[in-house]
């Protein structure tokens, strides 16, 4: 197998200065259990950590110890050998709920809340318009954090292809919100009545009638009633993305990247650092997930295993086949982490080697923190 | 040769349960089938060889690398069920997981049997042709390879190209294009740009490419599972949303399009890892329930089979010795690798209870997929055995686009 851990990544020195730490990176790098890792090894050694996590699979949720995750923060059991005042808590993001939440605390009165939780298109925004996952995962990490009782959080996010996907994603949901374009457009046709669409004259009136006819007078009347029933709401809305983001530039947050060995992971990895040092963000350093284990040694010929084992020469052939083949990947691995290293300007990269498969339990998870810490996988 | 073939004669192609069972060339190469019924056209041009009755060339190594999976478990090496009747096929799945490899390789075996062929790539979401051509595409087909042509839709040119067609004042329909409010109410109105892609997908399909001429086969590149369900379900959303209109006839007839099994079929690709796996599942079902027909499952990415289950054994013991050195790596990679292969069959077997007979394509060490992997599917039709090396499953494997 591969060599033991040595040197320090750096890793935990970060994050023992962390307060808020953000989780993103591409889908499919195993970023879920990566958040839940390091918030259980920061558990065991002594802090109060929370972990908020997007969708994980069923396995990550019993290896918290868990049947299930869901919206709810759930304490998890730790072992008896953690360090004294260690815990951890555990969610899974629903950005429904959250949503309706932060609807239920902006709206100004109980009608107004009734009237966009009844709206149709409402709850088709929340599942579906871009960017609501993202700024949900952020709404949520502020309402823990406001709770107050953690050292550490640690947030999953949405995989995502930019880092911009992710911070922009506050702004954008309120200039969506905010309609103004729309609602400029629309009001004055719609206080007339459905037949005013045919009455506005002007350009605007060739825009509403061009639209209405695709679309139906229906359909535009819905969107302007959505639009209107965020109006007194907006201002409040814009107060709390400005809290949150507020929460993103501090001192204490940082973001933690999670890719693979592959080249467009890495490449990917490499953007998100560089458009966060562009915006002054904390970084906490780069994870690569599933890497090769290095197998030492050097074989010259088939024949060689065949005396050393005493293996058939044609499993020999095909067990150097496959020696050679992951060693062509490991260096490749190894030569792609060398080069983030240097690219990322000696912020921590930490390395794990890919398992067969996660060990659904705390230890499992551990098991993975320990590599993490660790310089090399 | 369009949709709709006969589906009565069968000689050269076995049937398995409503999937048509086609010859699938070793190393990742999908190969139509042309005997007589067979619902692909004869090759063209005709002289083709290798598409005729040939004995499917397969890589002795890995005899079962293209095992299909089904609720019967028999093995069938060197077959993809893969219904291969020309139509418009949807290629999805969860982000990373090769999506955008099986679209190339799929359009070019449709191509590579003669079949008039169509790639669809969906703006946002690029990089299909680029694997086969250096050719840059727009709005309009280009032609990047015999009997293949790409296009790449994207909202704003949909929404022009409907709007004219719908809207006597060309000039309120150019408005209606790149308008912040009608953006702002494409972005609140479920499915409003979904409807306008699929749109011009059911508009390629029915219409051809304006002069008449049909595509026998129109392979799309649909965004992640995420957004690629959405775009098919989203119809559904709109209608609700939006009950009368244009947008709303528009989306009435892709309601029928994509419902009706003769015209369009969905491609789901997977990993054979637990995530990957369960979203496939999920997918699966949402398909079903909105009666969108699966034309084929894909599990990307499975490791070949290198040693027997006596040779497993024989290396288990050599574990336990705990050997040094080389012969340690060796018998180390072994191990993790067959480890690594024994979870997969696990993942597959889920899958594979549900959702019935797949295709699996290989994991390659090789690093990324590039144009000569793909370029493998002409040798292959010409009659030249693929090397291991060049397969589609490197494409489609490590490191691969999506």
């Amino acid at each position: 197998m591969s060599a033991a851990p040595t040197a320090a990544s750096g890793l935990a020195e970060v994050l023992d200065g962390t307060h808020v730490a953000v989780v993103c990176g591409t889908g499919g790098v195993g970023k879920t259990s990566v958040a839940a890792a390091l918030a259980a090894a920061e558990a065991m050694r002594g802090r109060r950590v929370c972990v908020l996590t997007i969708d994980p699979a069923r396995r990550l949720a019993q290896a918290l110890g868990l049947e299930r995750l869901d919206d709810q923060l759930r304490p998890i059991t730790l072992p008896a050998s953690a360090a004294p005042g260690g815990a951890l808590t555990a969610a899974m993001l629903d950005p429904q709920r959250t949503f309706d939440r932060l609807v239920e605390e902006t709206a100004p009165d109980p009608e107004s809340r009734d009237r966009i939780f009844d709206n149709s298109l409402y709850r088709e925004l929340t599942r579906h318009a871009a960017s609501v996952q993202e700024y949900m995962a952020l709404e949520r990490l502020y309402e823990i954090d406001r709770a107050g009782d953690f050292d550490l959080i640690v947030v999953d996010t949405p995989p995502m292809a930019h880092a911009r996907d992710l911070l922009d994603a506050p702004q954008r949901i309120l200039e969506f919100l905010n309609g103004r374009s729309l609602r400029w457009f629309l009001k004055p046709s719609l206080r007339m009545g459905r037949v005013g669409l045919r009455a506005v004259g002007g350009a605007r009136g060739l825009l509403v009638q061009g639209l209405s006819r695709l679309t139906g007078a229906e359909a535009l009347q819905d969107v302007s009633e959505f639009f209107e029933a965020f109006e007194g709401m907006y201002d409040l809305f814009g107060e709390r993305v400005q809290v949150v983001e507020r929460l993103l530039a501090e001192e204490s947050t940082g973001f933690l990247v999670v890719t693979s060995p592959e080249r467009e992971s890495l490449t990917g990895a490499a953007e998100f650092w560089l458009s966060l040092a562009d915006q002054g963000l904390g970084f906490i350093g780069t994870v690569v997930n599933r890497v090769e284990p290095e197998w030492p040694g050097r074989l010259r010929r088939a024949q060689d295993l065949q005396e050393l084992g005493e293996i058939p020469d044609d499993l020999a052939r095909r067990l150097a086949r496959c020696l050679r083949d992951h060693q062509d990947v490991a260096r490749r691995d190894a030569e792609r982490i060398a080069l983030l290293r240097d690219q990322t300007m000696g912020s921590p990269v930490a390395s794990a080697p890919r398992m067969p498969r996660l060990e659904a339990s705390l230890d499992g998870l551990l098991g993975l923190a320990l590599h993490l810490y660790a310089g090399d996988a | 040769m369009g949709a709709g073939a006969s589906h009565g004669d069968t000689s050269g192609c076995r049937v398995l349960g409503r999937f048509r069972v086609t010859e699938f060339i070793a190393g990742g190469r999908m190969r139509a089938p042309d005997g007589p019924g067979c619902p692909l056209p004869p090759p063209r041009p005709p002289g083709v060889p290798g598409l005729g009755g040939d004995p499917v060339p397969r890589v002795p190594d890995d005899p079962d690398i293209l095992r299909v999976m089904g609720p019967a478990a028999t093995p069938s090496p060197a077959r993809l069920p893969f219904e291969l009747q020309p139509r418009t096929l949807y290629v999805t799945g969860k982000g990373g997981v090769g999506k955008t490899t099986v679209a190339a390789a799929t359009a070019l075996t449709f191509a590579a049997a003669g079949c008039r062929t169509l790639l669809v790539e969906i703006a946002g979401h690029d990089g299909a042709a680029a694997l086969i051509s250096d050719r840059g595409i727009g709005y309009e087909p280009t032609t990047i390879a015999q009997s293949l042509q790409a296009l790449r839709i994207d909202p704003d040119n949909a929404l022009r190209e409907y709007a004219r067609m719908h809207l006597k004042v060309k000039v309120v329909a150019d408005r209606l294009v790149g308008n912040p409010v009608v953006r702002q109410f494409a972005e609140v109105a479920p499915g409003f740009d979904d409807v306008l892609v699929l749109g011009k997908v059911w508009k390629l399909a029915r219409h051809g490419d304006g002069d008449g001429e049909r595509w026998d086969a129109i392979v799309v590149d649909a965004p992640a599972t995420g957004h690629g369900v959405g775009l098919l379900t989203m119809v559904s959303a709109l209608a609700r949303a939006m009950p009368v209109g244009l947008i709303a006839n528009q989306a009435r007839e892709i309601h029928g399009f994509v419902r009706d099994p003769d015209r369009f079929g969905a491609i789901l690709v997977t990993l054979p890892e637990e995530l990957p796996v369960t979203e496939t599942l999920d997918l699966h079902e949402v398909l079903s329930t909105e009666d969108i027909e699966v034309a084929a499952v894909v599990a990307n990415a499975v490791l070949a089979q290198r040693f027997s289950d006596a040779e497993a054994g024989l290396l288990r013991e050599l574990t336990e010795g705990a050997p040094d050195g080389v012969l340690g790596s060796a018998v180390g990679a072994a191990s993790s690798e067959l480890e690594r292969r024994e979870r997969q069959l696990e993942e597959l077997a889920r899958l594979g209870s549900t959702v019935g007979p797949m295709a699996q394509l290989p994991f390659l060490f090789a690093d990324a997929v590039g144009r000569s992997e793909l370029r493998v599917l002409e040798r292959a039709a010409r009659g030249q055995r693929p090397t291991a090396a060049a397969s589609f499953g490197a494409a489609a494997g490590r490191g691969s686009r999506t």
